[in-house]
């Protein structure tokens, strides 16, 4: 309900209204998905490399029962 | 429509909808469903009963108060079915994976009377469907009207990028942390990945309502101005996919089993125990799961008798219970469930199956609805029913925990619980959209392909299942049938299905393809046999198949441990693709792949950089393996497919278009799925938004 906002230009902000309407998104959204590929790309160069036995299991167990995987 | 009707219809629509503007608002006013029960370790939204009757009072009261309000809010803003509509009411009924080679030849023996009359009256038509042809996928396009790289769903599975394991590809759980008075609160919250907008999101925004029933990749659902139950991807109560359980008398094997859990009962003579596993336990006291203990008393050669807490229920062998209610206690919080119980033998041995424990609709531990109440309000009109996503035990059956006939008799079950809540719904849907997707259609042809591939090298239980599939489309038909005799010339009828149906003979492991070619590098070089791409080298890798169709590169600045630079990656594409359509199956000489599609030449829009890299159009007969779907690598590509799922829809979608017909005429030669949204905004009278890349096909 009170999600954290960030300041943006006028200019920009219309700019991005602009190219969200074509691809049929919102401005949040647009900026959600270009922000969040950035960071994934910063993020990608430091931290773990393996996936914990913990994590593995966890996936394991959402997926269990889906019937197109083994 | 009978023009004497008309004032007191009006007066009835407009109570419905201020009903459901109501519902709407108390829903978006109340935080805790977003943060519902998603799994291990997450929180749970409760819904008590006692709340539950106290806001359904609160609710009447606010719409009698509020309903003068809201119509001059109506008028005021001119929102609604305006003049320009060419219909009021629109219904779409959705049979997931009906085969057009199927339905067309049926069609012309006769024996699908309904569908016939429905195509004389307006029209019949192959539906192009997505590349891939797969559910997630095609629904997807069907409610937004664009492509998987503007919907963001391109598989049932993705893959993690900072680790490369495979993950739901329409859901993601993310860990908010909030202050409260000072207080920090971790909570889990569960979101659709499934990006763009459906169609009746934007019809919703102009004044007019409707009713979604179970249409996939729906969960969590999104307010709208209307209702909403979801579908493929809800999980049990478990936070898997369904896991069903088996108990038995029986030495049970030490293997694992895929989809559920087989226990021996405790025996104390007559009466057997058994405990049924629920939602994760929080606690740190050992148990992974919160159990309900269960009694089964033998009563003779053919029933038993179940008692949970004080409640008794009769079982006779070969027979699915009703719904049964499980409330599972975690401190002082009541999490409730439902399951079924099928007693599958009583004599020699006792062997009682368990259906994966279901959210309860009457009080929802997860967010299955919106508004919450949609779901309560139906299980009072037309009894419990079923919550989970993939609601037929297909690994039930490959398990051998169900047999083909209690496999068909629970998709039948489901189904009629389908059909119930849908007419429930038709009947109240005066005008606006009435859609709903029946999937018992998609899993029988799944499980019982192999009855009519003569060719197909798994095992068959018996002849008398040699007419499953052709007596399933006779029901559908007979479902279609119903539809007609409710509907008026005026309303508008879409059947349609998202892609067709094919046999899956042999298994092809992608991944060990690029193993033996030199793509994918194990650790150590050696294969381990363990699952979740546990055995790959990634700082070696450069490319990896996950899902039921993509090939990923590992590209430096995506993937954490990406080597593929960004001038490689056009070159490395076009090279594996040439390879794999060039692969031949050594069974028989046959062409496994058709063709490749690179997804940068095929996708556009805001995700489609999130796509897989290649995505595999198989030859008929063909499929990814089981094993490669979450990255196992074997010793050989191809294997046969001995499983009783022996039906499937990953071939080229070009060789598997679905149907679809109408009682409105068509204006063009070749639909496809993504023209399904601006159709229905066309019926009335919206313009396609400018995103929307289908186009109106009806007149």
């Amino acid at each position: 309900m009170f999600d954290p906002k960030i300041k943006l230009s006028r200019a920009l902000f219309e700019k991005l209204k602009e190219v969200a309407s074509t691809l049929g998104c919102s401005v949040d959204e647009f900026c959600e998905q270009v922000l969040e590929k950035e960071a994934d790309r910063a993020l990608s160069k430091s931290g773990r490399k393996e996936a914990t036995a913990a994590e593995v299991e966890d996936i394991a167990n959402k997926l269990k029962g889906l019937g197109y995987l083994e | 429509m009978d023009n004497t009707k008309r004032p007191n219809d009006r007066r009835q629509r407009s109570a419905h909808r201020s009903t459901l503007l109501l519902l709407l608002a108390l829903s978006t006013l109340a935080p805790e469903q977003a943060y519902a029960y998603i799994g291990p370790g997450a929180g749970f939204a409760f819904l008590g009963s006692t709340a539950v009757l106290f806001l359904t009072l609160g609710m009447g009261i606010l719409t009698l108060l509020l309903w003068p309000l809201s119509w001059v809010w109506r008028k005021a803003r001119g929102k609604g079915i305006g003049k320009r509509a060419k219909t009021r009411r629109t219904v779409v009924v959705g049979l997931d994976g009906l085969e057009p080679k199927l339905v067309e030849s049926m069609l012309e023996a006769g024996k699908l009377p309904n569908l016939r009359k429905l195509k004389e009256m307006g029209a019949y038509s192959r539906l192009g469907t997505t590349l891939p042809a797969l559910s997630p996928v095609a629904w997807s396009t069907f409610q937004t009207g664009v492509n998987p790289g503007a919907h963001n769903i391109f598989d049932f599975l993705t893959r993690d990028k900072r680790f490369c394991l495979p993950q739901l590809a329409s859901t993601e759980t993310t860990t908010v942390v909030k202050r409260v008075l000072g207080i920090r609160r971790r909570r889990s919250q569960v979101v659709l990945t499934r990006k763009s907008q459906p169609f009746w999101k934007i019809l919703g925004s102009y004044g007019i309502h409707s009713n979604i029933l179970r249409i996939p990749i729906s969960y969590p659902p999104e307010p709208f101005q209307g209702n909403v139950l979801s579908a493929m991807c809800t999980p049990d109560l478990k936070g898997t996919q369904g896991s069903f359980s088996f108990f038995t008398t029986r030495p049970i094997d030490t293997q694992a089993y895929t989809g559920g859990e087989f226990r021996n009962f405790r025996r104390e003579q007559n009466r057997l125990f058994f405990e049924v596993e629920g939602p994760p336990n929080p606690n740190d006291d050992g148990a992974k799961f919160v159990t309900v203990s269960c009694e089964l008393t033998l009563n003779g050669a053919h029933d038993a008798t179940l008692q949970i807490g004080t409640q008794s229920y009769p079982l006779q062998v070969g027979h699915f219970s009703d719904w049964i209610p499980l409330e599972f206690f975690i401190g002082r919080q009541t999490v409730s469930g439902v399951a079924r119980f099928l007693l599958r033998e009583l004599g020699d041995f006792v062997s009682l199956y368990v259906t994966p424990v279901n959210a309860n609709p009457e009080k929802p531990a997860l967010p299955i609805a919106s508004p919450l109440l949609f779901s309560q309000w139906l299980a009072r009109k037309v009894g419990i029913f079923g919550t989970l996503g993939l609601m037929e035990d297909t690994w039930g059956r490959n398990e051998r925990a169900l047999d083909d006939h209690s496999f068909l008799a629970q998709a039948y079950l489901t189904h009629e619980e389908r059909e119930k809540m849908f007419f429930e719904v038709l009947e109240r849907t005066r005008e606006g959209v009435c859609a709903c997707v029946f999937d018992a259609s998609d899993r029988i042809q799944h499980m019982f392909w192999r009855y009519m591939d003569d060719k197909h090298p798994s095992p068959r239980e018996s002849d008398a299942f040699k007419d499953a599939i052709p007596q399933m489309y006779e029901r559908m038909d007979r479902l279609v049938g119903r539809v007609l005799e409710r509907i008026s010339p005026n309303d508008a009828l879409i059947v349609l299905s998202d892609h067709g149906f094919s046999s899956f003979r042999r298994g092809v492991n992608l991944n060990t393809w690029l193993w033996k070619h030199g793509y994918l590098a194990l650790k150590n070089d050696t294969r381990t046999g363990a699952d979740y791409f546990q055995d790959i080298d990634w700082s070696r890798t450069k490319a990896f198949a996950c899902g039921l169709s993509g090939i990923y590169l590992n590209r430096v600045g995506r993937e954490q441990c990406g080597i593929v630079a960004p001038d490689d990656v056009g070159p490395l594409k076009e090279e594996i693709a040439r390879k794999l359509e060039a692969i031949i199956d050594p069974q028989d000489n046959s062409k496994a792949i058709l063709k490749m599609y690179d997804t940068s030449q095929t996708y556009s829009g805001l995700y489609a950089e999130e796509a897989p890299d290649l995505i595999v159009g198989y030859a008929p007969g063909y499929r990814v393996s089981w094993e490669s779907v979450t990255g196992l690598v074997e010793e050989e590509v191809f294997s046969d497919n001995i499983k009783a799922w022996s039906g499937d829809h990953h071939i080229d979608p070009k060789e598997i278009p679905g149907i679809f017909f109408s009682n409105r005429k068509l204006h063009k030669e070749r639909p496809h799925i993504i023209d399904m949204a601006p159709t229905i905004l066309d019926l009335f009278g919206v313009k396609p938004p400018r995103h929307m890349e289908g186009a109106p096909v009806l007149q």
